[in-house]
């Protein structure tokens, strides 16, 4: 008997499906063939690895995507089928309603996109916070705002600053991009009023970074002083108002709280923008945060957002080195606690984006995902 | 019974009928019992698991806009497998096609102003070094799944990972038993060729 054919036999073998001669003749060639043995052998390895294979679970928005996709098929099927039977006096109903439909659809992309521009300009428009930041000897009042901003938990230096969650939370949290971006524009409200409408552009054009914070560095180089300079970088929320705050309690050097570039901190501020509005499509956000300031004066970050649940879906560990440049891990995790996703920065730069999918795997192929803030990030690099 | 029917095809039989007399909560209880099979079948011939979540949904959709014309010769779940099949495989054909309207791949080196940064991990934290052995067993076994034809692939997933009959490949598939066997084999062939090189086996 020769190997080939003893190797098709293999597969029917390991399944029970040979007849009994050919099982005899198989065990037979196989006691002597050593070759063939360790063919079965790893066949049998192969089918079973492949048995084995993790079953992953559907999300659990699965049923109700296809059931909604469902409805709104039969209810435009209803649409179509009364527009036949209405002849032409639903003509001027289903008009109407398209007309109306076609309003407040506009009305509702302006408004989405209003607060964008109209958040981030407004306190350009009265540059009326700067004042208590500028002068700022009070820890509390950034604070409090940023409660209101991120509305969080903050966890400032090992000692737990907390505040529960409240309902606004939820409502921020539907408005597009709300809370960072007011901190995103401090650093605008050392500037005169003229400098207001190129701002607007820049915002309007999409956020781009580079050179929004090179204005931004160009203004900042000019308007900073020893005094104003914490006011003046601080645009991320999280990280710069306490190291405003921070240096006044006494604890650290002036210098520290001055040092991060104002370009890079203000992307660090749009990436958490992103996050807020992901989170903000859970149920109720909720998120936790730790900052950590070092003798060396470095900072630490780690923001940990939970879903409703108290699941873990967010986890960011950033640090900023000595220029203000992003420094630490991102993570993402599904629904299962299992991680989703990994973006690794050193110095400003992005080193590694990894996506995984439910059963731990990379995913390979094309991301569904935008990243648009890692694409500014990268655009950005010095 | 195999593994592939899971539910008593009974009761899929009743909420069919339910469904077709117009109930949609009789079709919601249809996706709940049969769409982690028709998922996992989807995830392991794309690889993908978003796109296998996108491909359930329209095979879903298009299994309730065709429930009318569904005859009830062959098993609820047979059928929808077919849909998810077909699904799959257009899925594939536009892949391959239109490749060129991806906005970020994480597989690429990404280009920057000074210069290329490899997108290979630095480090991986100790949540996923935990699992990695494993996970990388997987991983490397999805790889070699995914290298196959798709006609291969196919006969693969249906056979050994959601475990149906011969018999049922061959309607399933409307393919001749011979044809379903040389494939199959062929298949765990290479796939072990595959893992053999890939996991370092002699």
């Amino acid at each position: 008997m020769d190997c080939g054919k003893i190797r098709k036999d293999l597969h029917a073998y390991l399944e029970g499906l040979t007849t009994p001669d050919e099982k005899k003749a198989v065990e037979e060639h196989c006691a002597q063939c050593a070759g063939c043995r360790t063919a079965l052998e790893e066949l049998r390895l192969t089918v079973s690895q492949l048995n084995e294979l993790e079953e992953l679970e559907p999300p659990a928005w699965l049923t109700q995507k296809v059931m909604a996709r469902i409805r709104d098929e039969k209810t435009a099927q209803r649409g179509i089928l009364s527009r036949f039977f209405g002849g032409l006096r639903m003509g001027i109903p289903v008009t109407a309603a398209a007309t109306l439909l076609i309003a407040v659809t506009a009305v509702l992309i302006y408004r989405e996109m209003e607060p964008q521009v109209g958040k981030t300009l407004s306190p350009l428009a009265t540059e009326q916070p700067a004042a208590p930041l500028q002068q700022a000897p009070q820890p509390e009042a950034p604070h409090r705002k940023e409660q209101q901003q991120a509305s969080g938990r903050t966890d400032l230096l090992t000692e737990a600053r907390e505040a529960s969650p409240p309902m606004t939370t939820a409502a921020s949290a539907d408005k597009p991009m709300p809370a960072p971006q007011p901190p995103a524009e401090e650093p605008a409200r050392q500037r005169s009023s003229e400098t207001a409408p190129k701002k607007k552009e820049l915002l309007r054009e999409g956020y781009q970074d580079d050179r929004l914070s090179q204005a931004r560095e160009n203004k900042d180089a000019a308007s900073r002083g020893e005094l104003s300079a914490p006011a003046s970088a601080p645009p991320a929320p999280v990280l710069q108002k306490p190291a405003s705050a921070l240096p006044r309690a006494g604890a650290l050097k002036d210098d520290y709280a001055a040092r991060p570039a104002p370009g890079p901190a203000a992307a660090g501020a749009r990436p958490r923008a992103q996050e807020e509005k992901a989170v903000g499509k859970a149920a109720s956000p909720y998120e936790r945060r730790v900052i950590e300031r070092h003798a060396n004066g470095a900072e630490r970050i780690v923001i940990t957002y939970h879903s409703v649940s108290g699941r873990r879906i967010k986890f960011m560990e950033e640090g900023f080195d000595e220029l203000g440049r992003r420094h630490g891990r991102h993570a993402a995790y599904d629904e299962n606690e299992k991680q989703s996703a990994e973006v690794i920065y050193e110095h400003g730069r992005i080193v590694s984006v990894r996506e995984y999918q439910p059963d731990g795997t990379l995913k390979t192929g094309e991301s569904k995902q935008d990243w648009p803030w890692l694409k500014s990030d990268v655009k950005q690099l010095p | 019974m195999t593994a592939a029917q899971g539910y008593g095809s009974s009761e899929d039989e009743a909420l069919v009928s339910l469904c077709k007399k117009g109930d949609t909560d009789a079709f919601e209880e249809l996706v709940r019992r049969h769409q982690k099979k028709m998922l996992n079948t989807a995830y392991r011939m794309t690889a993908n698991y978003e796109d296998a979540c996108e491909i359930v949904q329209d095979a879903f959709v298009a299994a309730y806009k065709a429930l009318p014309r569904f005859e009830e010769r062959s098993r609820f779940s047979t059928w929808l497998y077919t849909i998810v099949l077909n699904q799959t495989r257009n899925h594939l054909k536009k892949g391959s096609t239109a490749g060129q309207r991806r906005e970020f791949s994480l597989d690429e080196p990404m280009t920057t102003e000074d210069g290329f940064i490899r997108p290979e991990p630095a480090s991986s934290g100790p949540s996923v070094l935990e699992t990695l052995e494993q996970r990388e067993v997987q991983a490397q076994v999805q790889k070699c799944i995914s290298g196959l034809d798709a006609d291969f692939r196919e006969v693969l997933v249906l056979r050994d990972i959601q475990g149906f009959a011969y018999d049922e490949i061959c309607s399933l598939l409307s393919l001749a038993d011979g044809t379903v066997k040389s494939r199959l084999f062929r298949a765990r062939e290479s796939v072990k060729n595959c893992l053999k090189k890939l996991l370092g086996r002699r």
